[in-house]
């Protein structure tokens, strides 16, 4: 077996992603390293805010190649996800060939050819000739309608394109796939079998922590500490949304920015609306913030 | 430590983990073993963290599965000695059985649905029986009469609710010019598009959330109900169906059988609070806190099914009322009690809830139901709406 590309080993990898200010668990570390290795798309599920996307542009720099991003939706479809013709771009050139008495005998190809292709996202990625693969983010593939994921599931598979007009165009090499979901309802089996699958979590608050110190080398540890164990504790509490790491790093700025040197119930409920983005959460700790900031300092 | 191992004998054990975890209830695939032994090749077994990892990583597709997948790796790894005698003295980990003296929901259904025959009561000479059936409350039918309803309830056809979709179609007539087939077009008359084709926007069935009260004071009600649950569950809907009493229980996949009496069994056997007391503010707002965003998202409609006897606090009930409605597309209170003359809404939850609802509806006999379907379909159903205070 040939060593594989990029990364030597797991504990490489997690090293180099702590070298780009991304601190990945084990867990996280071992299925990247397995997806590169295998040569596999990755499917991340964790709820919003808890890092899935970084991964991929972290993988990006890490490996020193392009991130080419897709952002699904409902109605996705192949003109926006793949290719479209550039029809102003045509109808001049059918005028043009016009003028010079050749439209009766111009054929589809002078119309349809490579020229007048506008290259979307999956396009782009097969089609690119860059030294490294790219790594293609096909981001909350959960919002993409079930068609469109049929259609991944053929395209992850052998990752050509046929377009009628033109023909298969294949990848020289497969990009490296990532593939997130928030979950907000289930990715079909057949997609999910393509792929290595991954639940990132919430953090545990010693990497909370070390996200934070990483993030925001100027926070004083102190404070960093006590904003990751006040939001530890929120996230047992029963909130509609729970904040992720995404607003963890957002309040300390927050903090930061209002000189904070350690929290306060009066600054805590302040900045409530940066962590907490559900009107009945905010009201529900604006009662309560004080109780939890007391129950964090007694231990 | 192990540290080397020959490749038949990591085969040999890769295989036996992936028979452990589809024992275990896993859903594996040969492809997943045969990935698996390439893992172990590139990681070998030395660290049973990183082997651990990279099992979750491969085997496991949903996190529901993590925990299960812990488990049998844990097993795995204790009795890695002796991979011969595995397989046999596993537990099974199996969703436990009906719960002993849980209530069977089918209770003098017998065999009514392998039956085809349609609507065996249509005898001659007793051809209003099916449309006084269609009027009768479910509360005051006879066993027979029982029966017959079900059956019924299996076989409507509700019309569904369907929400505009981004997808587009070709067609003659739409709102955007389809200029990819006009211009391929074109070119067989020199560049003159001479028929238009046009995009038009397509519609998709619309979700559907059904909230129903399973409580004492419903009894009479929700065997019916929640057979006409399994029947929007078949009609092919996008259905999330949860029951409440005390508690709120999800109860979609249970739902997800060919049969109606098996729908109804595996039901009784998930629920615990059966004809009990009722909480319906705590069990909305579980529904509010748990289930709301990942499963009624925006545009949903929302069946609430309830007589509105609350024994819990009156106010958490309106303010969760007030949540839910404010999370989806409609949010519709089907009141058995409803239909009956003289009905005021006088019970302490639903005089809590009122304001919040978008439509109020009655669902004591079939006639209802149908109603309802045809009032989801409609744009507006104004007919039923309570003058809200809101």
């Amino acid at each position: 077996m040939t060593p594989p590309p990029g990364p030597a080993s797991i504990d490489d990898l997690q090293h180099r992603f702590q070298g780009a200010g991304y601190i990945a668990d084990r867990d996280l570390a071992t299925s990247v390293y397995l997806s590169l290795a295998l040569g596999r798309p990755l499917l991340l599920e964790g709820e919003a805010g808890v890092g899935k996307t970084e991964v991929a542009r972290v993988l990006a720099q890490v490996l020193g190649t392009e991130l080419i991003r897709l952002q699904c939706y409902e109605g996705i479809d192949v003109s926006t996800a793949v290719y479209e013709w550039d029809y102003p771009r045509q109808m001049l050139e059918i005028r043009l060939l016009e003028a010079r008495g050749e439209a009766r005998t111009a054929a589809t190809k002078d119309i349809f050819s490579e020229e007048f292709l506008i290259r979307r996202p999956l396009l782009r990625a097969i089609e690119d000739h860059g030294e490294l693969p790219p790594v293609l983010l096909i981001d909350e593939v959960d919002r993409a309608d079930e068609e469109f994921e049929a259609f991944l599931l053929e395209l992850l598979s052998d990752f050509a394109v046929t377009v009628p007009e033109i023909g298969t165009l294949r990848a020289a090499r497969p990009p490296r796939v990532i593939l997130t979901s928030n979950r907000t309802r289930e990715i079909h089996d057949a997609l999910k079998r393509r792929c290595l699958y991954q639940w990132i979590d919430y953090p545990t608050a010693e990497r909370e922590l070390a996200i934070l110190l990483a993030r925001q080398p100027d926070l004083p540890e102190s404070l960093a500490r006590e904003v990751v164990g006040f939001v530890q504790r929120l996230r047992q509490t029963d909130l509609t949304k729970l904040p992720g790491i995404a607003e963890t790093l957002d309040w300390a700025a927050a903090l930061t920015a209002l000189g904070a040197r350690r929290l306060e119930a009066g600054q805590v409920e302040a900045t409530l609306g940066v962590l907490l983005k559900y009107q009945e959460d905010v009201a529900a700790m604006r009662t309560g913030a004080r109780t939890v900031l007391e129950e964090m300092r007694a231990g | 430590m192990i540290t080397e191992i020959s490749g038949e004998a990591l085969a040999a054990n890769a295989v036996l983990f992936g028979r452990l975890l589809r024992r275990a209830g896993l859903p594996i695939d040969p492809e997943q073993t045969r990935t698996f032994v390439r893992v172990l090749e590139l990681l070998g077994v030395g660290r049973k963290r990183d082997v651990k990892a990279a099992g979750r990583t491969v085997f496991v597709r949903r996190r529901e599965d993590l925990a299960v997948f812990d488990e049998a790796f844990e097993l795995f790894w204790r009795r890695r000695g002796a991979p011969g005698s595995l397989g046999h003295k596993l537990p099974r980990m199996q969703q436990s059985e009906r719960r002993p003296g849980a209530l069977d929901l089918s209770d003098g259904l017998g065999a009514a649905e392998p039956r085809k025959e349609p609507l065996s009561v249509v005898l001659p000479g007793a051809a209003s029986h099916v449309e006084l059936l269609r009027q009768a409350d479910f509360g005051e039918l006879s066993g027979e009469e029982e029966r017959d309803a079900m059956r019924m309830l299996a076989q409507l056809r509700p019309r569904l609710p369907r929400r505009p979709s981004r997808r587009q179609l070709l067609g003659r007539q739409g709102a955007r010019p389809a200029l990819r087939r006009m211009l391929r077009r074109s070119l067989a008359t020199g560049g003159q598009p001479l028929t238009w084709r046009w995009l038009h926007r397509t519609t998709r069935p619309r979700p559907i959330v059904l909230v129903c009260d399973i409580s004492g004071s419903m009894e009479r009600y929700s065997r019916f109900l929640l057979r006409f649950a399994h029947t929007l569950a078949r009609s092919g809907a996008p259905l999330e169906v949860f029951v409440f009493g005390t508690r709120l229980t999800r109860i979609t996949r249970q739902l997800r059988v060919e049969s109606g009496d098996e729908a109804l069994r595996r039901v009784a056997g998930t629920v615990v609070d059966w004809s009990g007391g009722t909480r319906i503010g705590e069990s909305l707002r579980e529904l509010n806190l748990r289930w709301v965003r990942r499963t009624v998202k925006s545009g949903a409609v929302v069946l609430l099914i309830s007589d509105g006897w609350e024994r819990g606090d009156p106010e958490l009930l309106s303010r969760e009322t007030a949540r839910l409605q404010r999370s989806c597309h409609r949010l519709v209170w089907l009141d058995p009690l409803a239909s009956r003359a003289g009905f005021e809404p006088v019970t302490l939850g639903l005089k809590a809830a009122l304001p919040w609802v978008d439509d109020f509806l009655p669902c004591a006999n079939i006639a209802s139901l149908e109603r309802l379907g045809e009032l989801l379909a409609a744009k507006r159903s104004a007919e039923f709406r309570v003058p809200s205070s809101r």
